[in-house]
């Protein structure tokens, strides 16, 4: 009976996500085409691109191979998946210990899955989509792992009940610790996650593996129809899932406990507040930085990855660990 | 939080995934207006090249990428961080020792502050 609620659950969520998701891509189109004093298109546009792009047409092309058509449900499928260890404003539904690595894991096949697609198109302009997917994948990640296994070692400490996983964001957070040094070291990972979090939904600086202008889309150029449709619903969650993170990590103070909440009425305002957060975290990531910045080369993003995101992990991560050693009190 | 089989809910968890997804596309593929597999707008997008035209010493481009220079931009980004490390490969003994050497006094010195 259990198993059932919690599968119930996991649907509501996937639907509320969803939802939220294309949502928040319609806010930041017309927040962006504000800045840039246009007018943009509707609030809705994207839900009706969602229904447009599912009347029409696919087309796939003849040189692809089976993956091409397969590819866009098993993305949806790893987004779906990724819901269920997502904190959503309470604990991760199928959470369970460890469940950071499989959280981790799950965020990076969706953009391999993409690779996958890309590659079994045939055309040329998608592989080197493919082929900087792949690079600014393996590029960072790093500092992001760096970075949160750090924090959730360091809340360890505090006594939660199940160690490295995403529900113990809850119990404690890094900046009850509250000393200067852990503070900064915090602040310092804030700023890489921003920067990773930009790069994991591909704005600003790290549009470059779709590149529309340059690549015609990149990894989605052959993609159309209800293909395309499915890969960007994906995309959408994964960029609410990305941001959930940040939030999840760094702002995890739900309004339940004030507003003296209990059950599902708890629930329910504190995934509202959630979303809120994930939406300003976004606007800050998201919006503001793509209106304000334009692509980098690959090899310039690269070696932002690894010569000063890196650095910065590697410092902050420092900071706190250091900070264990009660130097500066 | 079913206990000690925790981590095998992740293929339960998958499978409603892929069932939601295959559900989604088997809707869409009612819903549209068919699937194109074959014909003149079944080629690749070249910017307005023909896929099928053939270019005098050019034919190994003909619309397929080898993956030769997968890494390039991997490469290229990290250059400097490559030529510090081939600086570092002297192939003389004692300095790998001293490599060592460093890397057990890191270590220990870790052991000994956090015991």
């Amino acid at each position: 009976m259990n198993l059932l609620y919690t599968t119930l659950g996991f649907i509501g969520i996937y639907l509320y996500v969803s939802f939220a998701s294309l949502l928040w891509e319609g806010i930041d189109r017309k927040l962006v085409a504000r800045m840039q004093r246009r007018m943009g298109p509707p609030l809705l546009q994207p839900f009706y691109d969602f229904l447009k792009m599912v009347s029409k047409e696919s087309i796939i092309p003849r040189d692809s191979n089976k993956l091409f058509e397969l590819a866009p449900v098993f993305a949806l499928a790893a987004a779906i998946a990724l819901l269920a260890y997502t904190p959503l404003g309470f604990g991760p539904l199928f959470g369970t210990r460890g469940d950071i690595i499989l959280f981790i894991y799950l965020l990076t096949l969706i953009g391999f899955i993409r690779v996958l697609g890309a590659a079994s198109s045939g055309s040329p302009y998608a592989q080197i989509g493919a082929q900087r997917e792949m690079i600014i994948l393996v590029s960072r990640e790093a500092p992001m792992m760096l970075g949160i296994f750090t924090i959730m070692w360091r809340i360890r400490d505090l006594g939660v009940s199940k160690p490295f996983s995403l529900r113990a964001l809850y119990e404690h957070n890094i900046w009850e610790i509250g000393t200067p040094m852990s503070i900064i070291g915090a602040l310092i990972l804030l700023f890489v996650f921003m920067a990773w979090l930009a790069s994991e939904i591909e704005v600003g600086f790290f549009d470059i593996p779709e590149a529309e202008t340059e690549l015609a889309e990149g990894t989605m150029a052959e993609y159309s129809g209800r293909h395309l449709a499915l890969f960007e619903l994906a995309n959408a969650i994964k960029a609410f899932v990305s941001a959930s993170l940040v939030v999840a990590v760094f702002f995890p103070w739900g309004v339940s406990g004030y507003l003296g909440l209990t059950g599902l009425p708890a629930v329910i305002a504190d995934l509202l507040f959630h979303t809120l957060k994930v939406f300003a975290v976004l606007f800050v990531s998201m919006s503001i930085f793509r209106a304000v910045s334009g692509r980098l080369r690959i090899t310039q993003a690269v070696n932002m990855f690894w010569t000063r995101l890196l650095p910065a992990s590697i410092v902050g991560a420092l900071l706190l660990v250091i900070d264990t050693l009660g130097v500066i009190a | 939080m079913f206990g000690y089989w925790d981590a095998l809910y992740f293929v339960y968890v998958f499978i409603i995934g892929l069932i939601i997804a295959y559900l989604l596309m088997k809707w869409a593929e009612r819903a549209s207006s068919g699937t194109r597999r074959e014909g003149e707008g079944a080629k690749i997008f070249l910017s307005g090249e023909d896929q099928d035209r053939v270019i005098p010493d050019f034919e190994h481009f003909r619309g397929y990428f080898t993956g030769r220079h997968v890494m390039w931009g991997l490469i290229r980004g990290i250059n400097r961080m490559f030529i510090a490390f081939r600086r570092e490969h002297t192939g003389l003994l004692g300095d790998y020792v001293s490599y060592l050497l460093i890397t057990i006094a890191l270590v220990l010195g870790a052991l000994i502050i956090w015991g």
